[in-house]
């Protein structure tokens, strides 16, 4: 297992270097110049020599491989530079907004997977029933459905019936819990939605599979009642294939909630990567990409560790 | 901040500023508010569902007229909706250096094609934009009469007539009907709104105008490198100056922000003059011959439409007044009722 992990490990490094260098890279071919925009994207007038010196103070005019090489020294030390639009460290920036981001992402996480499990496998065992249709629509209204617009229907619905809208400033949680949810509950339900639905038809499709498999035969053969055929045997061996699903939605729901965020008002990791990204924000970019990256990898590994645990017949490294 | 009504508690990015009474601000019985926290909210929606939800008690940037509406007809007399003129409104900038758009005829015919007047009464129902006039906010000091207005190619009162003149300009500059060229926009509002309106009414001339949409960094990168036939461009500033509002408008070696780059030193000598005139009367004469030769002898780039300023505030907030810019914000009279 260690061995295994440790291969797995060292084989992210050069994964993040593709992804260092891939990002460095196209946001450097992208049109668009911070410098101008600090200065002049509110339609100031500034002259080409304000821009030359900005462009000078923020370390463009080095050449492509010197700001590389610098930057990426940076990060080997730990340092993730200081952001190009707000000057203040990218550390900090990303620090402020990442709890919010992480208690959403872990919300909507929760929340779909209470809504998936039992949807799933209810939809699988009542094939064709009226209630396997119903899950099927619902469904497929998550799939078709923006979480925005969900998230606008439930402010709407809140405003309109109950003349209440969650908070527009962020809690932490440790400071009041009750203030916390009654805020990210809402886009939780919101994102969550349609993460269930992504999930609830996995569950169903491979529960499906699993229950014409020869050892559920064999079960319900021994006599067993078949709520335990379902929980005990097939819903354990359908479960594997939603938890490596789960384990990238949690990556997308940590950096990918970009207009849910807006339409609440969240000041989270997804709008700060938009914000940088139109205000060619490169440090503040490279440094949430790597970051995004690096979740996404520790997130597919720590699934597949999990896989290992749910499923013994998988053997680690082999 | 610093010597004003209130000193600094806590900025966070992307989300808040809060700030408290300064017990040292020279009025002595000023601020009213022990403190406030002004929270940045990006969504429009979002903004308005504070104000209905009681979030938030003021929204200083504007809403639109149908979002007004709404929180009028949802919060009744709980809510105060007001308005007036805003010191910015939406171009239309030429690149003066490509063909056809170096023939002023060309030029004058996309600023005769729009219907400014019927454009202001139909977009005020559903958007920011109302006002008609050149470089000045309408209705300022030095913004002309509508009477003057009305001289103006493109701002006559018959849409048909300017229309006709259009075309035949066009037919005579050798551009056919069904010519095409680009309108570059930026994908913020209400720019976008803008190009739709404007690409609708040059259509009424046989002009076809394919809209590119693009994120401000391209946008601005596009504008100083030249790379482009008419872009949508703003006027947005914080005081109703001639000084401020015409200064991107002179010769491209006198204006950094002159990107339709043509040189043209009667309009360099009329901002001079009316820079220097202490009369007011006289400094706007000044103004509008300015304007007239930017806009219609010479066309060098066109007005849209000027936008219109709509804030909400709960009826709990007293002491405000509103101002033509919401970058001017004056919080030091603010009182709230229980």
């Amino acid at each position: 297992v260690q061995r295994y992990l440790l291969t797995r490990i060292a084989l992210m490094v050069p994964t993040l270097l593709g992804v260092a260098v891939a990002t460095f890279v196209l946001l450097r071919v992208a049109p668009g110049d911070i410098a101008v925009l600090h200065l002049g994207g509110e339609g100031g007038i500034v002259t080409p020599a304000d821009i030359q010196a900005e462009r000078a103070r923020l370390g463009l005019d080095q050449p492509l491989w010197l700001q590389f090489i610098t930057w990426i020294g940076g990060l080997l030390h730990g340092d993730l530079g200081r952001s190009m639009w707000t000057d203040r460290p990218v550390s900090t920036e990303v620090s402020l907004r990442f709890g919010l981001s992480l208690e959403l992402a872990i919300l909507a996480l929760v929340v779909s997977l209470c809504v998936a499990l039992p949807m799933g496998t209810l939809s699988a065992v009542a094939r064709n029933t009226p209630l396997d249709y119903a899950v099927r629509i619902f469904s497929v209204g998550g799939l078709a459905m923006p979480a925005f617009w969900l998230g606008i229907l439930l402010i709407l619905f809140l405003l309109i019936l109950f003349r209440w809208s969650p908070p527009v400033s962020f809690t932490p949680l440790l400071v009041d819990p009750l203030a916390n949810l009654s805020q990210l509950v809402w886009p939780a339900l919101a994102v969550g939605y349609r993460s269930a639905a992504v999930l609830a038809r996995m569950m169903r499709s491979a529960l499906l599979e699993v229950l014409r498999e020869d050892f559920v035969r064999t079960a319900r053969a021994k006599g067993l009642r078949e709520q335990m055929v379902v929980t005990r045997h097939a819903a354990r061996n359908a479960v594997l294939p939603v938890v490596t699903l789960a384990g990238l939605e949690f990556a997308t729901l940590l950096g990918g909630l970009v207009v849910t965020e807006q339409v609440f008002n969240l000041n989270g990791l997804g709008k700060l990567l938009v914000d940088a990204i139109s205000h060619r924000d490169y440090t503040m970019t490279q440094a949430l990409v790597m970051l995004t990256g690096t979740l996404f990898l520790v997130t597919n590994l720590v699934v597949d560790v999990g896989y290992a645990w749910l499923d013994p017949r998988v053997r680690l490294g082999r | 901040m610093g010597t004003g009504p209130f000193t600094f508690v806590e900025y966070v990015p992307g989300s808040h500023w809060i700030g408290k009474k300064n017990p040292n601000f020279f009025r002595k019985d000023r601020p009213y508010l022990d403190s406030f926290r002004a929270v940045f909210i990006t969504d429009d929606a979002a903004r308005v569902a504070a104000i209905r939800g009681g979030r938030s008690l003021i929204d200083f940037r504007t809403i639109n007229p149908s979002a007004a509406d709404d929180l009028q007809r949802a919060m009744g007399d709980q809510v105060v909706i007001e308005q007036m003129p805003l010191l910015s409104g939406e171009t239309a900038e030429i690149n003066t250096l490509r063909k056809p758009f170096d023939d002023p005829r060309v030029r004058r015919s996309l600023t005769l094609a729009v219907d400014r007047w019927g454009g202001a009464q139909a977009l005020s129902q559903v958007t920011y934009f109302r006002g008609v006039g050149m470089s000045m906010r309408p209705g300022s000091q030095f913004a002309p009469t509508d009477d003057q207005l009305k001289t103006v190619a493109g701002y006559g009162p018959d849409i048909d007539k300017s229309r006709a003149e259009a075309m035949q300009l066009l037919k005579d500059a050798g551009v056919g009907s069904g010519f095409s060229f680009t309108l570059s926009d930026r994908n913020v509002e209400p720019f976008p709104t803008m190009g739709i309106f404007l690409i609708d009414q040059w259509h009424r001339i046989g002009l076809n105008v394919d809209h590119q949409v693009m994120e401000t960094g391209p946008y601005t990168e596009a504008q100083r490198a030249g790379n482009f036939e008419v872009y949508v461009g703003a006027i947005g500033d914080f005081a109703d100056d001639p000084d401020q509002q015409l200064a991107r408008s002179i010769s491209k070696d006198r204006s950094p922000a002159n990107y339709g780059g043509y040189i043209d030193r009667t309009l360099d000598d009329l901002f001079d003059r009316q820079s220097r005139e202490q009369d007011p009367d006289k400094r706007k004469q000044i103004v509008f011959d300015f304007d007239r030769r930017l806009y219609d002898e010479m066309a060098y780039k066109l007005m849209g439409l000027w936008q219109q300023r709509i804030v909400a505030r709960s009826s709990r907030v007293h002491g405000w007044s509103i101002t033509p810019s919401y970058y001017i914000n004056d919080i030091t009279d603010i009182w709230l009722s229980a």
